[in-house]
């Protein structure tokens, strides 16, 4: 089955809530009604059997007394509304009546069940009659010298049940246009409430790629319960715009850094191409041209590296790594680098150290930065790398070399993709800018981080601190 | 023609000289910084200027803007490894005549170039036909009454300049400005020596010299300007 929708829903909840409220007042006020209007008979009656009493009391002449008895209710042949019978207990014959025995109301008086009897000198209260034709009626007994006397009157609570009827009625009404009412009245709050949600939809509908970066929405005007969702979803798109420029900018910058050797390589062929020349040229250019194609495989190699850092997920600890005999063989490797031009790469004695990491990842971030120190350090300098422990979960590893004429303004840049300090791509030394991109990468999966300071005075340090478990 | 190549790649504005050089017998000039490239193409009458765009200090399109805002109209063509539609459509917003992208083929550049100079001058037709001379631009062949005549390098650049500018008066400041690149060493006597040998090898004909010359002034192609 279909879910109901949210205005349904809600709608049948206050509807239900409001019937039983509804229905619970009603009956309490219809229950207080009634019983009000029953006492004030009650009153009445209790007042005219008392008044019979008395007469009963006082009168000595019959007549008289039947006179004041019909004084008393107020009845009369044509009035009948209030009727009564006086007999005495154990007689058939009635002492007093206010109607015909044979009458339907006499008959009523005739048949009075003797569960309601009272007992002497008190009275009881009782329903007489038929629907549409209610009696209320008070039964008192009472001792007089020829006996116990037994005094009903009645009188017609008809226009009360109608009255009652009528008020029930009423309430009936009031009651199912109060839940008409706000059966309406939810929905199209329901619906207003809910009409940003729509409009946000065919908005966005709209987005593509190019225009995901204007779309704001606005979300002062929406209720406040769905502001939270507004802003989520503004911040999203907004995430999502940044991610798309910063891939776009990345492809773009990509693109341009294979074109250039690549151009470089084309151009060379070509003009060695436009006609004849000596072997010699000819192999200067060839020369030339495996130059920028061993430049481009560099590059691509780069850029598949920083890829799959990019696409792999965030596991990437495949085992244990002894760090300072990993430190050890790559200070030996540069070593020999540095020894051609009169330079050296020195360890400094450190604990024997090891994380949990991927070992490819690790030798890939250290080397970047070696490598860097090696190209920008002087060639005859010292480039020294440290390792120690932190705190008991952080390890420090430090390379400094000797260089340090890396400009202030570009030191945050550095690690970004494609970045470098000189911006005239730096041809002598090849790069493309993306080998601290690629250290960084390696860091933040290891949950480590990396930081570059640079004076010409103490040199360039790079310190990556990295978790040890 | 003079032409300057502001490329901070050094190895292709090489290959683009060797080949302008070489094949075309164009005068160059590089430039591998943006600020440098633009004094230079500030201060020198350039025929056309090849400007790349991620330049070191000033980028391409700075430079080109400033040399417009600056009332110089020197052809310009940028060659760039941006490829976007919007950078070339500033490019050539900026004020560029022509946009091409590396990797490039160097016969497309060197056609393009060709016909930037030629439309700077005001030549449809890359043969240049004046007083019984055909000058074939593309080809670098000249006829004259019908024989085809052999130049030399420099001799075919001063024929060709002085071509393009046929039936104006061209003097001698022009011709060295627009004939050598930095580094040579010209010397305006140097230009008498090249006219010599080009009316010689042209011959004087029936209807008198094809270059004239007018003291203190400078050369005429073609006919007088009266």
């Amino acid at each position: 089955m279909k879910p109901l929708s949210l205005k349904w829903r809600i709608s049948l909840w206050i509807s239900a809530v409001l019937i039983a409220v509804i229905a619970i007042i009603s009956y309490a006020a219809y229950a207080e009604f009634e019983e009000s209007h029953l006492r004030s008979i009650d009153l009445t009656l209790k007042a005219m059997a008392n008044g019979i009493v008395s007469s009963l009391d006082t009168s000595s002449n019959k007549e008289k007394w039947a006179e004041k008895v019909g004084k008393i209710t107020g009845s009369s042949n044509e009035n009948p509304s209030t009727l009564y019978r006086i007999w005495l207990d154990g007689s058939s014959v009635d002492m007093l009546m206010s109607d015909v025995p044979n009458s339907e109301h006499g008959h009523w008086l005739h048949e009075l069940s003797e569960q309601n009897k009272p007992l002497l000198e008190e009275s009881n209260f009782l329903n007489i009659g038929i629907p549409h034709n209610e009696y209320r009626a008070v039964w008192l007994r009472h001792k007089i010298d020829e006996g116990i006397v037994n005094i009903v009157v009645a009188g017609s609570s008809y226009f009360t049940y109608h009255e009652m009827n009528e008020f029930l009625w009423l309430l009936l009404v009031l009651g199912s246009s109060l839940i008409i009412g706000s059966i309406v009245a939810t929905m199209w709050i329901v619906r207003c409430g809910l009409r940003p949600i729509d409009t946000t939809a065919e908005r966005l509908q709209d987005i593509t790629r190019p225009n995901i970066g204007e779309v704001v929405f606005d979300y002062k005007k929406v209720p406040k319960e769905l502001r939270p969702f507004m802003e989520a979803l503004n911040d999203m798109l907004n995430r999502l715009d940044r991610v798309l420029r910063q891939q776009k900018q990345f492809t773009s910058d990509a693109a341009h850094e294979l074109r250039t050797p690549l151009s470089l390589a084309k151009s060379t062929l070509q003009a060695a191409q436009i006609h004849e020349r000596q072997p010699a040229e000819y192999r200067q250019a060839i020369d030339d041209s495996l130059e920028d194609i061993a430049r481009m495989e560099y590059l691509i190699e780069q850029l598949l590296v920083l890829t799959r850092l990019d696409e792999a997920d965030g596991n990437t600890i495949s085992g244990e790594v002894q760090l300072d005999v990993l430190l050890q063989e790559l200070a030996e490797t540069y070593g020999k680098k540095m020894e051609r031009s009169g330079g050296k790469v020195v360890f400094e004695e450190s604990p024997n150290i090891s994380i949990q990491g991927n070992i490819d990842e690790l030798i890939r971030l250290f080397s970047n930065v070696l490598h860097n120190a090696v190209k920008y350090g002087p060639p005859d300098g010292t480039i020294s790398l440290s390792l120690e422990p932190e705190s008991d979960s952080n390890v420090k590893i430090c390379i400094h070399d000797e260089g340090g004429n890396i400009p202030k303004d570009t030191l945050p840049h550095l690690f970004d993709r494609f970045y470098r300090a000189d911006p005239s791509r730096s041809k002598n030394t090849g790069g493309a800018g993306l080998g601290l991109a690629i250290a960084r990468e390696i860091a933040r999966r290891h949950n480590g981080a990396i930081s570059i300071t640079s004076s010409p005075d103490s040199g360039t340090l790079v310190c990556i601190r990295l978790v040890r478990t | 023609m003079r032409v300057l190549i502001i490329e901070d790649e050094i190895k292709i504005a090489r290959n683009i000289t060797r080949v302008l050089d070489g094949e075309y017998s164009w005068a160059v000039d590089i430039s591998t910084d943006g600020e440098d490239g633009r004094h230079m193409a500030m201060t020198n009458p350039y025929d056309l200027i090849i400007l790349d765009l991620g330049l070191p200090k000033i980028n391409g399109i700075e430079i080109l803007r400033d040399l417009r805002k600056n009332g110089k109209t020197t052809p310009v063509l940028i060659l760039t490894a941006r490829d976007d539609t919007q950078d070339i459509v500033q490019g050539l917003e900026s004020g560029s005549d022509d946009y091409m992208v590396k990797p490039f083929d160097m016969r497309e550049l060197m056609a393009r170039c060709q016909a930037l100079v030629r439309r700077s001058y005001s030549r449809v037709d890359p043969v240049i036909k004046i007083a019984g001379l055909s000058i074939n631009t593309a080809k670098h062949q000249v006829i004259y009454r019908k024989k085809s005549v052999r130049l030399s390098a420099m001799e075919y650049r001063l024929l060709e300049y002085l071509a393009m500018r046929a039936g104006e008066v061209v003097s001698k400041a022009d011709i060295v400005e627009h004939l050598y690149s930095f580094g040579s060493e010209n010397f305006s006597n140097v230009v008498e020596v090249y006219i010599c040998s080009l009316r010689k090898k042209l011959g004087s004909g029936q209807s008198g010299e094809v270059i004239h010359t007018l003291r203190n002034q400078g050369y005429v192609l073609g006919e007088l300007p009266t």
